[in-house]
């Protein structure tokens, strides 16, 4: 197990470095790293500072070595646009995505789940066929759409929600749901096909033949072995919670990361770009190690080798 | 109620009739099988593959595919009750508990996920309201060395993946006893494993099944598994019982031709893992029965009458029967 927790560990760590490369050459490779990241208003004498700080006249691996400092240290530089440190600006914005993406995923993983539960235990049925119509149009309708649909209906039409800001917990409501629309469907889907793999499966005759009631051979026995797919699936959606934040949070107004980001290319703010880019993908990471590390804990044949 | 109880036999199937509705038709997988076995007694059921084996021991516990299947008719009296008339929950109550099967494959049957221990002590915590956990320990170490685990304190911590396959099979018949159940149903118990562990899995079945006094029925490929361990054969053609006698009239005195033709299969099956296949010709697709019997177009003795008119199950012996028009003129 521990052995486990310290490859993916060292997974992680060679990919973060990884992206740091990435982040780092970008700004290289587009000819005069200077051109980029020294404001434009700065006078020839900042802009030099600035060039011998970064190390710009020396060779790469240098150069890489004092990013890389600076990266370690929480030194990003200066965002442009907003005067301070580009750390500072991104630390504010990014709990507030984060608690939109996670009240998404929320919605996402339980609302995909019973809904591809039900469709597996009545297959066939009733019940099943909406669901699947459901699932399939959840996955045609690209978000922003519903975004704008649900705009209409409950904020223009209805009055119940307001249509943008993030002030109180009415404000979740559209944002979380359009978020989560799309991967909520492709849960249900793969929780239903996952499900019904799992109920011909000769352990679950077995639990049935043992005479427990069926909630017991639904939820025990068959649920738990149908999650490693599920959650495989819900680990590579957990992207999509934040890159889709992009859209969604310019939509709806969410003061967050996906606003953020716009802003910061739209004027060019190349640090601040830099560090959104390298803090929400090393974060990202980190998560799926901890989704690894879910997987040793429900199957033993994983943590026990 | 209690005095007919006592005198009824254990089981008694009555005229089972059971379907599965396909696109290509309707297959009479049971075709009005009837049998009787009593408390202690072993019954084994022998025929090719396809012949409704699993099906008869399926619709005894009543889990079938719910789509596709559906019991047409006849009556499964266990202990006088006719398990076809009970609800869901009352059918629950005696799967596990009075009722155990022990299905063919070991190596899938245990929930990779819970340890031993966890699934052992379902049965009890579900039908006999056993809650602590001293006591759920002791019973499950119980069941377990009932069965021959070594150190079955350690094993009960372990998951399926880490035992061996004879091991597994002995889990899944310790589950099935732990309850004291009344009638153990073994569906080709040891099919998938090695020759050395089927025989010491039947020991096992056998064993426990004197033990504790178990009506038992055995479903085999295997007839000399059945010389071993039963005492009454029925043998099954396309969804009925062609022929069903004690072990030594079986033996001795086959009547159905059929059976002969099995009983001449044998010797070619010494590694006793091999298939009933050595009969010429196919069995016949239960999805296309006519009114004649089955077996004819195997059959080197078929008559005119055969092919017509499905022959009565007629009594040739001391509690031996036979369902053939050659066998009986
Ligand atoms: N799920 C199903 N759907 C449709 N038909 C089925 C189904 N299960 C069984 N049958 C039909 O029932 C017949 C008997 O099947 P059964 O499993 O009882 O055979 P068996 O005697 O146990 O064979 P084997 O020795 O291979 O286990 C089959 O020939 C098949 O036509
Ligand atoms: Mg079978």
């Amino acid at each position: 197990m521990l052995a486990y927790v310290a490859s993916r560990l060292g997974q992680a760590a060679i990919t973060i470095l990884g992206i740091s490369v990435i982040v780092f050459a970008l700004a290289r490779l587009s000819g005069d790293a200077g051109a980029l990241l020294v404001p434009p208003e700065a006078t020839p004498q900042e802009r030099q500072d600035i060039r011998d700080a970064l190390g710009l006249d020396r060779p790469l691996p240098v150069q890489y070595g004092i990013f890389l400092k600076g990266v370690v240290t929480g030194d990003f530089g200066k965002s442009f646009r907003f005067g301070e440190p580009a750390l500072e600006v991104f630390a504010k914005r990014f709990p507030n995505t984060l608690q939109l993406a996670a009240v998404a995923a929320v919605v996402a993983l339980l609302g995909g789940v019973s809904v591809g539960v039900l469709g597996a235990t009545h297959a066939g049925g009733m019940p099943d066929r909406v669901i699947t119509i459901i699932a399939l149009l959840g996955q045609a309708v690209p978000s922003f759409l519903i975004a704008i649909f649900l705009m209409l209906i409950f904020s223009v039409n209805l009055g119940w929600l307001p249509t943008s800001g993030k002030h109180g917990t009415l404000t979740y409501i559209m944002p979380a749901v359009s978020l989560a629309w799309y991967s909520m469907a492709a849960l249900a889907r793969m929780t239903r096909s996952s499900m019904l793999d799992v109920m011909e499966t000769d352990y679950v005759r077995l639990a049935r033949l043992k005479g427990l009631p069926e909630s017991r051979v639904i939820w025990k026995h068959a649920f738990r072995n149908a999650l490693i797919p599920i959650l495989t699936l819900f680990s590579l959606q957990l992207i999509f919670f934040v890159s889709g934040s992009v859209i969604i949070e310019n939509i709806f107004a969410w003061p967050g990361i996906g606003q953020l980001t716009v802003q910061a290319i739209f004027s060019r703010d190349y640090p601040l770009v830099q560090t959104i880019v390298l803090v929400t993908s090393s974060f990202l990471v980190l998560l799926n190690v901890g989704v690894d590390l879910l997987y040793a804990f429900i199957d033993p044949r994983i943590r026990l080798t | 109620m209690a005095s007919e109880a006592n005198t009824s036999p254990l089981l008694e199937v009555r005229d089972l009739h059971t379907h599965f509705v396909t696109r290509s038709g309707t297959a009479r997988a049971v075709d009005g099988v009837s049998f009787t076995l009593n408390r202690g007694q072993t019954l084994g059921i022998v025929g090719e593959s396809g012949s409704g084996k699993s099906v008869t021991c399926m619709s005894i516990v009543r889990l079938l595919p719910k789509t596709a299947s559906r019991i047409a008719g006849g009556q499964v009296l266990f202990k006088g009750r006719d398990l076809l008339t009970l609800s869901e929950d009352e059918i629950r109550a005696i799967r596990g508990a009075e009722i155990s099967v022990v299905t063919q494959d070991p190596m899938t049957s245990l929930n990779p996920v819970y340890t031993i221990g966890n699934q052992m002590e379902e049965p009890l915590r579900y039908h006999q309201h056993v809650r602590s956990g001293n006591q759920l320990h002791e019973r499950v170490v119980g069941a377990l060395r009932q069965v021959g685990i070594p150190v079955p304190e350690r094993r009960v911590r372990d998951y399926p993946h880490q035992l061996s396959g004879g091991q597994r099979q002995r889990v899944v018949t310790a589950m099935a006893i732990e309850c004291h159940p009344s009638l153990l149903i073994a569906d080709e118990p040891t099919t998938a494993l090695d020759v050395t562990v089927q025989l010491q899995i039947l020991r096992v079945l056998k064993e426990v099944q004197q033990n504790l006094d178990l009506g038992m029925i055995l479903v085999t490929h295997d007839l000399s598994v059945v010389a071993r361990i039963c005492d009454d054969v029925a043998v099954m053609y396309a969804g009925r019982i062609v022929e069903h006698a004690p072990i030594t009239e079986i033996f001795d005195r086959p009547r159905h031709p059929y059976t002969q033709a099995l009983m001449l299969a044998v010797p070619k099956l010494n590694a006793s893992r091999e298939r009933l296949n050595t009969i010429p010709g196919q069995p016949p697709d239960v999805r296309r029965l006519g009114s004649g019997c089955p077996f004819v177009p195997r059959c080197p003795k078929a008559t005119e009458r055969c092919r017509e008119e499905y022959p009565p199950t007629t009594t040739v012996g001391e509690s031996h029967t036979v369902a053939c028009w050659e066998a009986t003129s």
